[in-house]
């Protein structure tokens, strides 16, 4: 009993650790973006800022067009969130529950992406966009999301699949329904935990795409979040305090909407038994 | 009876089609944005272009630059060796052991899957001008935490010697995705098992390795996998390092940030996709040589359909 009592303090222990560690660097950024410029430079740093200076934020939002970047950005999500959510939940349908001729061949064909390294193909497929001419649009960021929408989605609808009993479809096929009707009435809300997961990460994903929008959105008034705070990065000897002020706006949604939807993420994603 | 046949028949077509048309998509995005712009890649590997121009047919010239000339390519590649080895093995042993943690019984476990998985969502862009700043040799908080223990100041990003583990360490604080997927697993793992060990007298070292670790070896692999092939597409990390991206002597230079910048700096189209085509090669082998060697020490329960 006493090594149990032991184990769980310094399972404690180090989690408090760890999560001070893991906490710090958002922390730092949070005092940054509320000091004057003069206190970021101090030295020993100070942990608290003498006067919390929110016009820090107002400054930076004149500086950079973040309404404008962040109205881009909605732009490329939304579709995009609407396009994996159903290409790749209702191919994950049939690759887990329907027979069909060649079915684990079209399946591994699907898997094997997930193994290429992005940077690969980026430079084809640029090429490929602009003699369509469609470079400085958003379409080569939104397309994409409506064939399969990532074939790490695919694997994960189906791995989720695979745990809920067949037998809810086949006792539907007898009532006659068609499979489209299965899918729709059936599987749509049966898998909601893994769709949380999976629109979380494709969220997430557009949101951090950073080299994407990089190369395909040249034009300032297609500018991203991202590709924003990238340009205050750039303009030379951008104040320190400003720059977090920027970080901060930027990584607000996203953890927002990881807040929101964290409770069902954490657990969906242990449900979905995402395995080899 | 007859009846009942067509009805099977229409029932197996109906199914067929269905099954057809809801993986076209999929099948689709593989073939557009995949097959084709490997085939294409392989086209263009061949070519002197500069997107303006009409391409020209240069054989192996790219390819024989590479091997011969080009300086960067072998740099590029060892330090994107270097970081992929580095970042894997650290990310997966730090998310293990914090998996580890995470899964016992313990009080606000919400609170810190939470704090774990938070950094993950912030995008990299902003992950690193976080830690550039934190890194910063004067002003950063990092040198001035070691300076309590008497450690002297480090150069982090701004030395070429320690500029690999620096964004190592950042990428393991971004980790998250990879703890969650080890905390799924890690709950699959048997009660009874770990009990039948307890029972028989071993403690937490025997039942890590004779239980846990074996029951989750799909799961690592599969991590390990999926680790590697983030690793080799780094790229942000690098183009925010310095002004001209890189790190300091080119110490940073990623290969996924050198054939940006063949492609998009310098113009050469051809060149950047033969860089590609040696890279697409690269990972294959190796991880083909994974898949190998997992047959070794990754086990499936009931082996796999």
């Amino acid at each position: 009993m006493a090594t149990r009592y032991g184990g769980r303090l310094f399972t404690y222990l180090m989690l408090i650790l760890l999560t001070l560690m893991v906490l710090l660097p958002m922390y730092w950024i949070l005092r940054t973006s509320l000091m004057n410029l003069v206190e970021t430079m101090q030295f020993p740093p100070k942990w608290v800022p003498s006067a919390f200076r929110v016009s820090n934020y107002t400054d930076v939002m004149d500086r950079v067009h973040f309404g404008r970047d962040f109205r881009n950005t909605f732009i490329i999500i939304v579709p995009v969130l609407i396009g994996v959510a159903f290409t790749s939940s209702i191919a994950a349908f049939s690759f887990a529950r329907v027979e069909f001729p060649l079915r684990s061949f079209w399946f591994s064909l699907v898997i094997m992406t997930i193994l290429l390294p992005s940077i690969i193909t980026l430079v084809p497929l640029y090429v490929g966009w602009s003699k369509l001419g469609l470079t400085n649009t958003f379409w080569p960021l939104i397309l994409p999301a409506f064939f399969g929408g990532g074939s790490f989605n695919i694997f994960l609808f189906r791995q989720f699949l695979l745990t809920i009993p067949r037998e809810l479809d086949e006792s539907a096929i007898i009532d006659g329904a068609s499979y489209f009707m299965i899918y729709r009435k059936i599987i749509l809300p049966l898998i909601r935990p893994a769709m949380v997961v999976v629109l979380l990460f494709t969220f997430v994903g557009v949101w951090n795409d950073f080299l994407g929008q990089l190369v395909y959105l040249g034009r300032e008034q297609l500018y991203t979040v991202a590709l924003g705070l990238s340009t205050l990065r750039g303009a030379l000897n951008t104040p320190y305090n400003l720059l977090m002020a920027a970080t901060i706006i930027v990584v607000f949604p996203a953890i927002i909407v990881f807040l929101i939807g964290q409770r069902y993420f954490i657990e969906g994603i242990a449900t979905t038994g995402i395995k080899g | 009876m007859r009846g009942k046949t067509t009805s099977y028949r229409n029932h197996t077509r109906q199914r067929i089609t269905f099954a057809y048309l809801s993986i076209t998509p999929a099948i689709l995005g593989v073939l557009l944005f995949t097959v084709a712009p490997l085939l294409y890649c392989l086209y263009l590997s061949f070519t002197k272009w500069d997107i303006f121009h009409a391409e020209q047919w240069i054989g192996f010239g790219n390819y024989h630059k590479i091997f011969t000339e080009d300086l960067f390519f072998t740099k590029s590649l060892r330090v994107t060796a270097y970081y992929s080895f580095g970042n894997v093995l650290a990310c997966i042993v730090f998310c293990f052991i914090v998996a580890l943690l995470l899964n016992q019984n313990i009080r606000g476990r919400a609170f810190f899957r939470s704090v774990f998985y938070l950094p993950s969502v912030i995008p990299i862009l902003a992950t690193s001008l976080i830690w550039y700043w934190l890194y910063d040799i004067d002003f950063g908080v990092i040198n001035h935490i070691l300076g309590w223990f008497g450690i002297p100041k480090q150069m982090w990003v701004s030395s070429p010697g320690t500029v690999i583990p620096s964004i190592i360490i950042m990428s393991v604080w971004a980790s998250g995705n990879i703890i969650v997927i080890f905390l799924a697993g890690l709950q699959d793992v048997p009660r009874h098992l770990l009990e039948a060990v307890e029972i028989d007298g071993g403690g937490w070292w025997s039942k890590l390795r004779s239980v846990t670790i074996p029951l989750m070896s799909p799961v690592i692999f599969y991590n390990i996998i999926l680790a590697f092939v983030n690793s080799v597409t780094t790229f942000t990390q690098t183009y925010t390092l310095g002004t001209q991206g890189g790190g300091p002597n080119d110490s940073a230079l990623f290969y996924a940030f050198l054939i940006y910048r063949e492609a998009f700096k310098h113009m050469n189209m051809g060149y950047a996709c033969a860089l590609a085509m040696v890279l697409f090669v690269i990972v294959s082998v190796l991880t083909l040589l994974l898949f190998r060697v997992s047959r070794f020490w990754v086990h499936y329960e009931g082996g796999r359909d």
